[in-house]
C-alpha cells in the first residue's frame, strides 16, 4: 500500500514539476530577452526605454497563446527608475476571463493612490528581488493589477549584480486547479494540493475548496521535488489526504 | 454683522452644548470640524470667550485651552485690542472644497444606501478573513494599521485607512467582495477624511482597526464582522451629520 502511495507522490510530483517547468521555460526566455536589450542599451551608453521593451510584444504574445498551460496573462515588471522615460513599468499582456483577445494589463502605477499598483511591495516582486530566486505566489486575490484569483511564477531579470525587474507568467487559480485535478483524483478520493501556508490551490473534494485554508490533515506529504527546484521560493507544496 | 462676522446659520449646531463632558479635545475636535467642513470659513470671527463658553457649556478655562490648541495648530489666529479676538484661518484648498460640496450633494439616504452596503460587504469580509487569512496577510493588515498611526497628511490616512478594507477582502480570497470593496472606498474614502472634519477620527479609527484585526487575529468571525459593521456605521453616521450641518447652511 505504502508503496502505491508513493508512486501516486511521485505521478503528483512529476506532473507539478512539469507544470512548473513549462510555466518558467517561457517566463526565462523572457528574461534572457530583457537582459539582452538592458545590456545592448548599456553599451550605447543609454538606460532603455518602453521603446525597448515595446521589442518584447511579439514573444510575450507567443507565450501568451504558447501550447503549455493557459495563461492568463505574462511579461515583464521593470525595477523603478530602470527605464530611461517611465519611473514604474510593465510589459504585459493578458487575456481577459472569456476572451481570445489579448490586451496590455493596463494598471495604475501612482503609488498614492488607493488601488495604485504598488508592486515593489508584492511578494511576486519582492522576494525575487531580495533572494535572487523563482517564487511561486498564490493563489490570491490580485486586486490592483489583473483584479483574478491567480497564481503567479515569478523570476528575478538580472545582469550581473543589477536587478532588473522580473518576468512573470499568471494562471487562474481554477485553471490550475483543472489541471491538477487527475492528479488528485489518482491520488486519493479526498485529496487537496496545499501550498506552503496551508492554502488550497486544487482539491478533489467539495469540503476543502480552492483558496481556504486547508483543514488538519489526516495525513501531510509534502511534494517530494526535482534537483532542478532547488532556487524556487513558495515550495514545497503538500498534498493532504482529508 | 459684517461678512465676516458671526453669520453662519449652522452655528446652533456647532456651538450647541456638548453632551460628552465638555473636554478640551471635544472642544477642540467641534470647531475644527466645523472649520474642516467650511461650516465657519476663512476670516471668520468666533464669538467671544464667555459667550462661546456659555454655549458650549464648558468653562471658560476648558475653552480657553482649546482655543489655545487650535491656535497651535494653525486654525486659529488671536488679534488685540479693538474688534480684536479668534478668527478662523481655513487654508484654502481646492480639493477640500470640492468634498465640501460632494458631501453636501450627497443625500441622506444615499449616505444610508453606501453605509449599508458598506457594512454587508466589508463586515462578511472580516468574518471570512477570520476564516482564511494567513501569516502574510495578518502581517500586511498591521503594517496599514501602523502606517495609518503615522500618517501625516490626509492623503496617507486615507490611503491607509482604504487599503485595510481592501485587504482584509483580498485576505477573504475573494475577488468579488474586494471589487466592491474598492468600489465603494472610491464613494465614500474620501469623503471619510475630509481634513478636519474627519469622520472617523484617526485615534478611534486605529483603535478600530486593531480590534478588527485582532479579531481575525484570533479566527474569530463573528467579534470580526460586528467590529467591522460598527466601525463603518460609526463612520457613515458621523457623515450624515455633517451632510445635515452642510445642508443647513
Amino acid at each position: 500500500m505504502a508503496n502505491a502511495q508513493e508512486l501516486d507522490d511521485r505521478v503528483a510530483a512529476t506532473r507539478v514539476e512539469t507544470l512548473l517547468n513549462e510555466v518558467f521555460a517561457g517566463v526565462g526566455a523572457l528574461a534572457a530577452r530583457v537582459v539582452a536589450l538592458y545590456e545592448r542599451a548599456s553599451a550605447e551608453g543609454r538606460a532603455p526605454s518602453t521603446a525597448d521593451l515595446a521589442a518584447l510584444r511579439p514573444i510575450i504574445l507567443e507565450h501568451l497563446r504558447g501550447p503549455g498551460p493557459a495563461l492568463a496573462g505574462t511579461g515583464v515588471i521593470m525595477a523603478p527608475g530602470l527605464l530611461a522615460d517611465e519611473p514604474r513599468w510593465l510589459e504585459w499582456l493578458r487575456l481577459p476571463l472569456g476572451s481570445d483577445e489579448p490586451c496590455p494589463l493596463s494598471v495604475d502605477l501612482d503609488p498614492h493612490s488607493v488601488a495604485g499598483y504598488e508592486y515593489t511591495s508584492t511578494e511576486w516582486f519582492a522576494a525575487p528581488r531580495r533572494s535572487g530566486r523563482r517564487v511561486v505566489v498564490g493563489p490570491y486575490v490580485d486586486y490592483a493589477g489583473t483584479d483574478e484569483y491567480i497564481l503567479t511564477f515569478a523570476e528575478p531579470i538580472r545582469s550581473g549584480e543589477r536587478f532588473l525587474g522580473v518576468a512573470a507568467a499568471d494562471i487562474r487559480a481554477g485553471d490550475f486547479e483543472q489541471a491538477m485535478l487527475p492528479v488528485l483524483d489518482a491520488t486519493a478520493p479526498r485529496a487537496a494540493l496545499v501550498n506552503a501556508f496551508g492554502r488550497v490551490i486544487a482539491s478533489n473534494s467539495p469540503e476543502t475548496l480552492l483558496g481556504l485554508l486547508a483543514p488538519e490533515a489526516r495525513q501531510e506529504r509534502p511534494l517530494p521535488r526535482g534537483g532542478e527546484w532547488a532556487d524556487c521560493d513558495g515550495l514545497p507544496w503538500s498534498i493532504r489526504t482529508v | 454683522m459684517s461678512e465676516r462676522g458671526e453669520s453662519g446659520t449652522p452655528r446652533h449646531v456647532i456651538f450647541a452644548p456638548l453632551a460628552d463632558g465638555g473636554r478640551v479635545d471635544v472642544v477642540g475636535r467641534r470647531i475644527s470640524e466645523a472649520i474642516g467642513l467650511g461650516l465657519i470659513t476663512d476670516g471668520e470671527q468666533l464669538p467671544s470667550e464667555t459667550e462661546l463658553a456659555g454655549a458650549l457649556n464648558v468653562s471658560t478655562v476648558t475653552l480657553r485651552e482649546a482655543l489655545s490648541s487650535l491656535r497651535q495648530q494653525g486654525l486659529l489666529e488671536t488679534r488685540r485690542g479693538r474688534g480684536g479676538g479668534s478668527f478662523v484661518r481655513a487654508p484654502a484648498d481646492a480639493s477640500t472644497a470640492r468634498l465640501r460640496k460632494l458631501l453636501r450633494e450627497t443625500g441622506v439616504h444615499e449616505l444610508r444606501e453606501i453605509g449599508d452596503q458598506h457594512v454587508a460587504v466589508a463586515g462578511t469580509a472580516a468574518r471570512l478573513a477570520a476564516e482564511r487569512a494567513s501569516a502574510d496577510h495578518l502581517g500586511r493588515l498591521r503594517d496599514l494599521i501602523d502606517q495609518l498611526a503615522e500618517a501625516t497628511t490626509v492623503g496617507e490616512r486615507r490611503r491607509a485607512d482604504g487599503r485595510f478594507h481592501i485587504e482584509i477582502a483580498a485576505a477573504a480570497q475573494s475577488t468579488r467582495l474586494t471589487r466592491q470593496e474598492i468600489d465603494l472606498q472610491g464613494e465614500i474614502g474620501e469623503l471619510l477624511w475630509i481634513p478636519l472634519g474627519e469622520a472617523v477620527h484617526l485615534d478611534e479609527a486605529v483603535e478600530q482597526h486593531r480590534e478588527i484585526l485582532d479579531a481575525i487575529e484570533a479566527h474569530d468571525g463573528e467579534r470580526a464582522r460586528a467590529a467591522t459593521e460598527a466601525h463603518i456605521e460609526h463612520g457613515i453616521a458621523r457623515l450624515i451629520e455633517f451632510h445635515l450641518q452642510l445642508a443647513q447652511r
